[in-house]
């Protein structure tokens, strides 16, 4: 089984807009990868002129939380950087090691990589000393932030819109529906980690997981 | 057998594919259409959602609720088997009621007319056209590559995901915006979404054909290809179309401590730079000059300026948004509205937000003028006729205070100003009152630079000063601006509040500036003043009155006559005790009250000379040297008695 790998656009947030936008983008696409029975809920957006859907899985929404809190955490940290959430689904397949007995891996079979660029504004009174007023200062704060978070918002709404094609387009690859549960597949969200270990790290361990990707699907 | 069973399922799956297609449909975008709202969350329990869930409902594993509607629309395709017609879902605007419209559908066998439904007069704006097909092939496909895609399961589980799609897709369109309006207002709405299921739809019109097309990747079954696309109106487009928020920003005139609830703000410094005193005025007239920019700018075309003002909302409009003129719907083009589309208007009870101006007329009655004499003031005249329009071609007069008793006869008022003459920026301040001379007239529409010259903004006046009634209301002013040929300012209004104010003054006899005037003007004038003025020159007679006796020479023991009155100098020890003899004498017959007060005046008025010949009379009576000498003639007059007093009663002992 090939896993299909969707990168989605780059977004440029500002660390009080990771939740959000983390939320739009991962139940969008958790929404459509929930085969189970499912509730909608619409969900309007806090920051955002835009609705999204809830599949209705406390679970997968508890579990998302506390990733990005972690996220967060680790954004303060490490201000001023990319960062890359990536929402993977897998099954799970025991694989008899000769040596070992039976393992269980990982088969991935889809993962959506989600790259935000961090960026904490700096007081445009520093950078323009020549702003004698501090009246016009804060304006043009204020209007360059609203631009910034229009097109945050626009370049959000074309994630979701470029998750829905791309979700509907690339169906053969989903596994079968054996589980009853709202989430029909395993999935996994995987953040930089706070050891300051790269992204990659955790791509090798994944590796060591899964094993050598197979040929025949 | 098998085979035909798993045909009878992929059928089945296509059925059930159009249903909760048109089910998800019209959940997204018609308010009500279905009893199980979406919104409420769908936590993680499975076995309720499993239990409440009709089995009709859990198809493709979505559930969304009854919906009653949908079921209605898709019946036609449920309709045995065979080919299925695609399905023409239009989405309509329609702004011709605020309730909620609920259109049939067409199914195949009538593909030209409406269904069961409401009669409607007109089609409305098409929103949106989904297309749900199943196109089915020539021949039946045969190949084994795709042959475990062709099995229903797979054909389910893909089916599954573009319903999943589909369902975020209908809430990233821009008409869910309205869906949105549409539920959240608690209030009568001026437009409703509708809908339209067509087997055969008519083409869409140019306009509307250029709308922006998705579509979504279908899913392949053996007979052919299930399809899902959309034609939707750009999002500029359908913004142009979305209702006012419920409260529209308007200018509230009456907030507190605005002149027209607080009438103590009169001509205030600030705003005039006239002559009008200030700090007699006690603010129980209407009366408010506010300074207004010569420029005036001119009213914006912004949408934005439009719904501060809340008469532009109904000019937000889209050119291109035209409605649809298909002869299919039974009526002839120009039966139809071809004007461009409106949008929504408010939310509000009222179909348009009312003019302020208006509302200010509901709140605001003003007295009627009445006649009096024309000003006394020069200089206030003068000085406030440079800031306001002369329109007046003959003055209006003020009631005498006596004469005016209660309410006012708010009857003649004439009607107030009509929003449309002040179609201008909210920095303005417009008098809200009657702008014509007669009742029921039509207001003159004002200029801006009439505006800019007129500076008054009346108000209603104080309801402690109507109950007194001895006082005129300031209808001279109220009438005063806007291009009543009947009216002028009228300066006697201000000059009676600032006689009434100076009641309050700790020195009633001070001398004024009316005094002096007095002196200058003719008589006939100063009789006009006298009567008109009433107290206020009483008190300053009277006054006069008390310098001329402060300066009369020593009692002599006769009484000299004040210009008819008579007055016993004897009596009076004190300019106070003199003001009270006068007073007294000046007490309330109104005839000779008024007599008395011209008398008191022409006395006033002549006092200086008469004081002068007092003294001159005196002078040649006799001198104080004189007057000594004989003091002292007495003493020793007195000295000589008592000393023969004593020698005569010695001489007794």
């Amino acid at each position: 089984m090939n896993c299909e790998i969707f990168h989605l656009r780059e977004l440029d947030v500002e660390p009080y807009q990771i939740r959000e936008v983390l939320r739009c983008i991962l139940h969008t696409v958790m929404f459509n990868r929930a085969l189970g029975l499912v509730r909608p809920h619409d969900v309007d957006s806090e920051l955002f002129d835009l609705t999204y859907v809830q599949c209705g899985d406390l679970t997968f929404e508890k579990k998302m939380e506390e990733k990005i809190d972690q996220l967060i955490a680790w954004v303060e940290k490490h201000p001023n950087k990319k960062i890359t959430v990536c929402l993977s689904f897998y099954e799970t397949r025991s694989k008899q090691n000769a040596w070992f007995g039976h393992k269980m891996e990982r088969l991935y079979w889809e993962q959506w990589y989600v790259t935000l660029n961090t960026t904490v504004q700096q007081s445009h009174l520093r950078s323009k000393p020549h702003h004698d007023k501090l009246g016009d200062a804060l304006d043009l704060m204020t209007d360059e932030r609203s631009k910034r978070h229009a097109l945050l918002e626009s370049g959000l709404k074309e994630v979701m819109l470029q998750i829905l094609q791309q979700v509907n387009e690339k169906k053969d690859h989903v596994p079968p529906v054996t589980s009853q549960d709202v989430v029909s597949f395993p999935y996994e969200i995987s953040i930089p980690s706070s050891s300051d270990s790269s992204f990659g790290m955790d791509m090798f361990k994944r590796m060591l997981q899964t094993g050598p990707p197979t040929m025949l699907g | 057998m098998a085979g035909s069973l798993s045909m009878s399922k992929t059928e089945q799956i296509i059925v059930e594919f159009f249903v909760k297609c048109l089910h998800i449909i019209l959940e997204a975008r018609i308010p009500c259409s279905s009893s199980n709202s979406s919104s409420q969350p769908g936590r993680d329990s499975p076995s309720p959602a499993s239990s409440s869930s009709s089995s009709k409902d859990r198809w493709f594993n979505l559930v969304l609720g009854d919906c009653p509607a949908a079921l209605e629309s898709a019946e036609p395709w449920r309709r045995g088997p065979g080919d299925h017609p695609p399905m023409v879902v239009d989405i309509l605007l329609d702004r011709s009621s605020g309730d909620h419209r609920f259109r049939g559908g067409g199914g195949p066998g009538t593909p030209d007319s409406w269904s069961e439904g409401e009669a409607e007069d007109s089609y409305g704006t098409v929103l949106e056209r989904w297309t749900i097909s199943h196109e089915r092939f020539s021949q039946r496909r045969s190949g084994s590559s795709s042959s475990h895609a062709l099995e229903v399961p797979g054909i389910y589980k893909r089916a599954t995901i573009l319903v999943r799609t589909l369902y975020c897709s209908v809430r990233t369109l821009p008409a869910h915006r309205l869906f949105h309006l549409a539920t959240s207002s608690s209030q009568s709405r001026s437009f409703s979404l509708g809908f339209k299921v067509w087997a055969s739809p008519p083409p869409l019109l140019p306009d509307e054909a250029a709308m922006e097309v998705r579509g979504f990747a279908p899913v392949e079954t053996p007979m052919g290809r299930l399809a899902v696309s959309v034609a939707y109106r750009h999002t500029t487009a359908v913004t142009a179309l979305e209702v006012t928020p419920a409260i529209l920003p308007r200018i509230i005139a009456d907030y507190v401590g605005s002149p027209t609830t607080d009438p103590l703000r009169r001509l205030s410094a600030d705003s005039f730079t006239g002559s009008v005193p200030c700090g007699g005025i006690s603010g129980r007239r209407g009366v408010h000059v506010v300074s207004v920019p010569t420029s005036v700018p001119s009213p914006p075309s912004g949408i934005g300026r439009r719904h501060s003002w809340g008469g532009g909302l109904n000019k937000l409009q889209s050119p291109t948004l035209l409605p649809p003129s298909s002869p299919s719907f039974g009526s002839s083009p120009s039966s139809r509205q071809h004007s461009p589309v409106a949008p929504p208007t408010t939310r509000t009870n009222h179909s348009q937000p009312i003019p302020i101006y208006e509302q200010q007329q509901q709140r605001s009655r003003l007295s009627p003028p009445n006649p009096s004499p024309p000003g006394t003031c020069h200089s206030l005249e003068s000085s406030l006729a440079r800031y306001l329009p002369r329109h007046s071609t003959a003055p209006v007069s003020i009631p005498k205070p006596s004469s005016v008793r209660g309410l006012p006869d708010r009857s003649a008022l004439p009607p107030p100003t009509p929003r449309r003459s002040f179609e201008q920026p909210p920095q303005h301040v417009y008098a809200s009152s009657n702008l014509s001379g007669a009742r029921g007239d039509v207001p003159p529409r004002l200029s801006a630079s009439t505006l800019a010259e007129s500076m008054l903004l009346i108000s209603p006046p104080h309801p402690y000063q109507s109950s007194q009634g001895d006082e005129g209301p300031p209808s001279g002013v109220k009438r005063s601006l806007y291009g009543s040929p009947r009216v002028s300012l009228s300066r006697s209004s201000i000059k009676l509040r600032d006689d009434t104010d100076d009641e309050e003054f700790a020195c009633p006899f001070a001398v004024d500036e009316d005094d002096e005037e007095l002196q200058s003007s003719p008589r006939t004038r100063h009789t006009n003043v006298f009567e008109a003025s009433g107290p206020k020159s009483q008190h300053a007679a009277v006054g006069a009155l008390v310098r001329l006796l402060k300066s009369a020479p020593p009692l002599q023991g006769r009484s000299w006559s004040l210009a008819g009155g008579e007055v016993d100098m004897a009596a009076v020890a004190s300019p106070e005790a003199t003001h009270q003899v006068v007073r007294s004498k000046s007490r309330p017959i109104p005839g000779a009250v008024q007599q008395h007060r011209y008398q008191a005046s022409a006395a006033a008025y002549q006092a200086p000379h008469h004081v002068y010949r007092q003294q001159q009379m005196t002078k040649s009576l006799k001198t104080t040297s004189e007057a000594l000498e004989e003091l002292e003639v007495y003493k020793d007059l007195r000295k000589f008695i008592l000393t023969e007093q004593g020698s005569v009663q010695a001489s007794r002992q």
